[in-house]
Order: structure tokens, then sequence, then C-alpha cells
């Protein structure tokens, strides 16, 4: 498998990276926040989009944000996205929801219900870009 | 749900993790999140199995969905009514009697009201060190094992 030796840097014991799970459905959020963790990632979660930009601003660096796009709270996950870009333009996004993105967006997407391991691979492949500046 | 793996650093300020063979689970639920994911990494580093809810509606989500808690440590200050960490701990006790509740809050006057639900007197006054919250959480839980 491609990724199989990233998967091991993660374990490896090197600093792992941290992602930011931001999920308003909290069963969901619970299921790939422990995958992410027993994959060796470090893991913050947010129920929605004010609390994954409180955890941004002061919780320390954020490698990659993996986002619902509808959530309640006035603010959903493309406007999060977009706000992100602005003020963290480094940090890779990821974004999910059980139906296809109805406006433009150039985020990387992953439909709903996503398999776990699918998303890790992604997950990866952009924080591998992120880190050649690709 | 896989349990996660083994702490991935302690501080030198961490006291004896929980049993290695089994991981406890604690559900963490306070709407103010920098300072319900701080403890919850604490915890984690301490060994705990540790949920994350930003209140009583998915606390309630991720008890009725069976996954096995231990023990809830529920902010009691800002909502009421059906929302509220009491109304939360009064619920869990009704339907998971088995599941500990440690309840804090800014509300000095609450104290005595949470003491009827607590074990082991009022509750946690914020603003809390993550080492009481931790002597607590060991408490409550060696007095559930010894009555197993």
């Amino acid at each position: 498998m491609p990724f199989a030796r990233d998967q091991e840097f993660e374990r490896s014991g090197n600093s792992p990276r941290t992602i930011l799970v931001v999920e308003d459905e909290i069963l969901i959020r619970l299921l790939i926040a422990e995958h992410l963790r027993d994959c060796g990632f470090k893991v913050r979660e947010a129920g929605n989009a004010a609390e994954a930009k409180e955890l941004l601003v002061s919780a320390g660096p954020i490698d990659l944000v993996l986002s619902d796009v509808n959530m309640p709270g006035g603010e959903d996950g493309i406007a999060l996205a977009h706000w992100i870009v602005h003020r963290h333009p480094m940090i890779p996004i990821i974004l999910t929801s059980a139906l296809p993105p109805t406006r433009g967006t150039n985020f990387p997407f992953l439909a709903k219900p996503y398999d776990l391991e699918a998303a890790v691979a992604l997950i990866l492949l952009l924080l591998r870009d992120a880190a050649t500046g690709g | 749900m896989a349990h996660p793996a083994g702490s991935t650093g302690m501080s030198s300020s961490s006291p004896s993790a929980p049993s290695a063979h089994e991981p406890q689970t604690i559900l963490v639920v306070d709407g103010e999140v920098l300072i319900r994911m701080p403890l919850a990494e604490y915890l984690r580093e301490c060994g705990y199995r540790v949920l994350e809810a930003v209140n009583s509606v998915e606390a309630k989500i991720v008890l009725d969905a069976g996954i096995e808690v231990n023990l809830v440590f529920a902010d009691a200050s800002g909502l009421t009514g059906e929302e509220s960490g009491f109304a939360l701990a009064s619920w869990v006790r009704q339907h998971y009697p088995e599941t500990k509740v440690l309840l804090t809050s800014h509300v000095a006057d609450a104290a005595g009201k949470a003491a009827d639900l607590c074990e082991k007197g009022p509750l946690l006054a914020k603003p809390y060190s993550h080492e009481v919250v931790l002597r607590r959480i060991q408490t409550l839980l060696q007095s559930r094992e010894r009555r197993a």
C-alpha cells in the first residue's frame, strides 16, 4: 500500500501531527477522532465552526483540518474553510458531507459515509504535499 | 470503537495511570472547548480513554449509543433546565447507575445541590487543576471497583 510507510511514520513515535476534526454529529466525530488517534495522530475535536476557530487561534499548531460542511450555528464548513485559508493558508483542509458541494470549492472532499482508511490515506497525502510544498 | 493507544508521553507531574489492561472511559462534557480539550488531553496522557461532548444532548447520545462510559465529568454552570449539567447528572443516575458523575461549576451556590448528586462532597469548583480532577476521578472509579 502506498501509504503504509506514512502510517508507520505516524505510529513510530515521531512527533505526531495534529488533526482538527470539526463535526457536529457526535458519534461520527468520536469515530473519526478515535480512529485517527489509533493511527498515531493527535486530534482536536470541535463540534462547530466557532469551536474550530477557538482551537485554531489558541490551541497550538494544527496540521490539517477535517470539517463537515453542514453544521449548525450559522457558519458551515465552507465558510470555515475560507476563514482558515485567509488566516492559516498553510493548513490543508478536507471537507466532508453527505451531499455534494453546491457551491464552488477547490477543497479536497470526502463524501459521507466515507471509509476511515480512505480518509487517513487522503490526510497523509495532503500532509506529505504540505511538507514538500506540493 | 478501538481503544486508543497508550500515552505519547507522560508529563513529569502526571500521577499514576489506571490499570494498563483496560483503560477506563471518561466522558468530558463542557461547552467551552478551551477548557474541555486540555483536560481531555491530560486525562488521555494519564491513560484514560476520553470522549468529548459539547453539551448534555451529545452526552446522552453517546451513552444511549451503548458506549460504555465509566465516568461523566460535566460542567454544571451556564445552561439551565434540561440542558444543565445537573439535569444530565440526574439523567445519568437514572438510566446508567453504574456510571459515576463528577460535576464542575463556576457557581458556588450550586454546591449544595451538587452534593446530592455526587458521591464525594460538593462539585468541583472552576477553575480547577487537572491534577485535582484526576484525583477525584480516581477516587470515584476506585470506589466503584471496591464495590464490584
